[in-house]
């Protein structure tokens, strides 16, 4: 199948909304899709034109445009951006991306840094896995393993918990049914190996090489991404600003949204 | 262990909840402790002082705690519960204890509060290992099957094609072979006598013919002349696909530097001003790379604007590109250079781009030169297994994009 632009809206199932003329473009993380972003895409709806998708393999995205060789590597997932932008004809973007988004963004850019004005990096991390003496990422590859099995035990048969599900929150009436019964699923093979790809990456030699100016939100007590590897991204990182958030956990853009909005429009405001 | 007695001051429902036979708690939206029955503090070895108030996450592997941040928690947020989850608590003593977790969260005045059972799945777990070993090796088992079909069926179609291929394409350098050998010797020498006879005639010969005639004369030295520079150009560019030349580490700033000097003993235009990164080793044919820099080089130095002196910036940036070029849905993704050269001379309109590789398409039919050198180029290029674009805009300069391999395949067609 030949990938026209058309194919590639439906492929990675890409959103638009928003009424402003400069892109906006949001990447979502590992272990969900493009709904994680619902709590922070109204602060920039009359502003910019945001664009959402899933990658190839989550989420709502066209499970048979996955290629077990493009997506071993994070540059397959970078082609995904890529493929976007050239889909939409995408100028000037300001790239939002969360967890392991954040290399894949960093790729694209490095890729085309002319179609980018901005990266915005969410609790980045260049390797996960520790690097003695020199680097420490956080994790053993033991770790990083055991988690996997974990993913494995929870995807038998797909049955249970992150399967499909309909929405049961009566309270919460803007998640449609529709919206719910998408939210999260993903196909386990798939899982798995996005789980391979990114927690054995290491794109530290990378970093050097982004010419785009990036901002890196920096979460305290984030275990994936501790404040030490905050830091050395940005030693490494030309041209990009670090902010300690005081949100916690690896996922702010849904635990502190404001916060994120708010550190995110103050780094895009023309000084 | 066994729970005390109670106290008859507890009502049924709290002492069912408190010694429940799976465990019970609750965490709070900043992932605090607030509450945990007696069963689950026996089973993790906890007094309840050592964990009421901290950290939910303390409890968990740290495997589970990191599937807890990118699944569990967002989950929670986004759904309000999850159902089943396989996760490992970890006691006091280190030990790991396999559970199923179910949680709802609940919405309060005073902020979210997560409400959580765990029940323990040892001997479950077991069981399911064995599912999960067989599922893993019936998948293995599928893929490399399914795989294994696939392959040998491309194989059988490729080996087709190719052995087609291979034909034309020996029947083809055959071709080739002759056709530059024409343009070497055969056409060249009657041009050559062309020029040369031209050239015998003297002044008083000259002076001899009419006004037509010593025009006429005239024409025919300099159209003579063009023509044999074409066709040095044109054996240049087919020779391209001819010669075979080893491929060894070329050094490119050595390559740029070369083809600068080339360009000022050649063309007799001033050799372009050169700002130039540092550049890689790559592997290549020497030869071939240097005539690429050389035709970029004297693109340059012949374009620049009237009154201005050809400047060149050479940009290089080392970058990953998928190697497979031609062939959908193959992904390898290698080590590649990504130059740019870049000039401020007179450019050219976008639409033209197209035309600018095309052998012997000149955009200015008076502009100096033959209209072979970006051919060339593009040829050089293709050689090594990369691409070459230009983007330009009149009066701004033009920009050539190369990307090329750092290392060239190491089979190559017999």
């Amino acid at each position: 199948m030949p990938t026209t632009n058309a194919n590639v809206l439906a492929r990675n199932n890409v959103q638009r909304l928003g009424r402003g003329t400069q892109p906006m473009l949001f990447a979502h993380g590992f272990g969900c899709d493009q709904n994680m972003w619902r709590f922070v895409t109204p602060s920039f709806e009359n502003d910019y034109r945001l664009v959402l998708f899933d990658y190839v393999g989550s989420g709502r995205s066209d499970l048979r445009a996955y290629n077990s060789e493009r997506y071993s590597d994070l540059h397959g997932y970078a082609q995904d951006i890529l493929d976007i932008c050239e889909a939409l004809d995408l100028r000037d973007v300001i790239l939002v991306a969360h967890s392991v988004s954040s290399m894949i963004g960093l790729l694209a850019a490095i890729q085309q840094p002319e179609r980018f004005h901005r990266l915005v990096f969410l609790g980045p991390s260049p390797r996960y896995v520790d690097e003695p003496p020199h680097y420490t990422g956080g994790f053993q590859r033991r770790d990083l393993e055991e988690l996997l099995e974990t993913m494995d035990r929870n995807y038998i048969g797909w049955a249970h918990g992150l399967a499909p599900v309909i929405m049961r929150n009566p309270d919460r009436p803007q998640f449609t049914a529709e919206l719910a019964a998408s939210f999260c699923s993903t196909d386990p093979v798939i899982a798995r190996r996005f789980a391979e790809v990114t927690f054995f990456s290491d794109n530290r030699g990378d970093l050097p090489k982004l010419q785009v100016p990036s901002l890196i939100l920096q979460c305290s007590e984030d275990l994936l991404a501790p404040q030490s590897v905050g830091e050395y991204m940005h030693r490494h990182v030309p041209r990009s600003t670090l902010k300690v958030m005081r949100a916690q956990g690896h996922c702010p853009h849904l635990s502190e949204p404001a916060e994120t909005c708010a550190l995110i429009q103050d780094y895009l405001r023309p000084s | 262990m066994i729970a005390p007695v109670p106290s008859s001051s507890c009502s049924p429902l709290d002492e069912l909840l408190r010694a429940a036979p799976c465990g019970l708690f609750a965490f709070d939206d900043a992932g605090t402790l607030l509450a945990l029955n007696d069963t689950l503090l026996d089973v993790l070895g906890y007094a309840r002082e050592d964990v009421q108030g901290r950290p939910v996450t303390g409890l968990l592997s740290l495997a589970s705690r990191l599937f807890c941040e990118t699944h569990v928690f967002p989950l929670l947020r986004m759904q309000g519960r999850v159902d089943e989850l396989y996760l490992t608590l970890r006691t006091r003593s280190g030990e790991s204890v396999p559970m199923l977790l179910n949680a709802v969260r609940q919405e309060r005045a005073e902020g979210a509060v997560h409400q959580c059972a765990v029940m323990s799945v040892r001997e479950r777990g077991k069981y399911e290992d064995e599912l999960l070993k067989a599922r893993r090796a019936a998948e293995e088992a599928l893929r490399n099957n399914a795989a294994l079909i696939q392959i040998r069926q491309e194989f059988e179609e490729h080996t087709r094609t190719l052995d087609h291929k291979l034909t034309q394409l020996e029947q083809r350098n055959q071709e080739l072979t002759r056709v530059s050998a024409i343009l070497a010797q055969d056409l060249r020498e009657p041009i050559r006598k062309l020029s040369l006879f031209a050239c015998l005639f003297t002044r008083e010969d000259r002076e001899g013919l009419s006004m037509t005639g010593q025009r006429s004369l005239e024409l025919i030295r300099t159209v003579s002349a063009k023509l044999e520079q074409l066709v040095v150009g044109l054996h240049q560019f087919m020779s391209l696909d001819v010669l075979e030349d080893p491929i060894e580490e070329v050094d490119l700033l050595e390559a740029v530097g070369n083809a600068r000097r080339r360009v000022k003993e050649m063309s007799g235009h001033p050799a372009p001003e050169l700002r130039c990164a540092a550049l890689p080793i790559i592997e290549g044919r020497r030869r071939q790379l240097m005539t690429l820099f050389f035709h970029l080089l004297d693109n340059a130095a012949k374009f620049h604007k009237p009154g201005e002196l050809p400047r060149v910036d050479i940009e290089c940036q080392l970058v990953q590109h998928n190697s497979f070029r031609a062939l959908k849905d193959r992904y390898h993704y290698t080590d590649f250079v990504k130059i740019t050269v870049a000039d401020q001379g007179m450019g050219f309109a976008t639409s033209d781009a197209g035309y600018v590789f095309e052998v012997l398409r000149k955009l200015d039919p008076d502009s100096p030169g033959l209209g072979v050198g970006l051919p060339i180029c593009r040829k050089v290029v293709e050689n090594h297994h990369g691409t070459l674009s230009v983007e330009s805009e009149p009066g701004r300069g033009t920009r050539f994009t190369l990307l090329l391999p750092l290392k060239q395949q190491t089979h190559s067609a017999a």
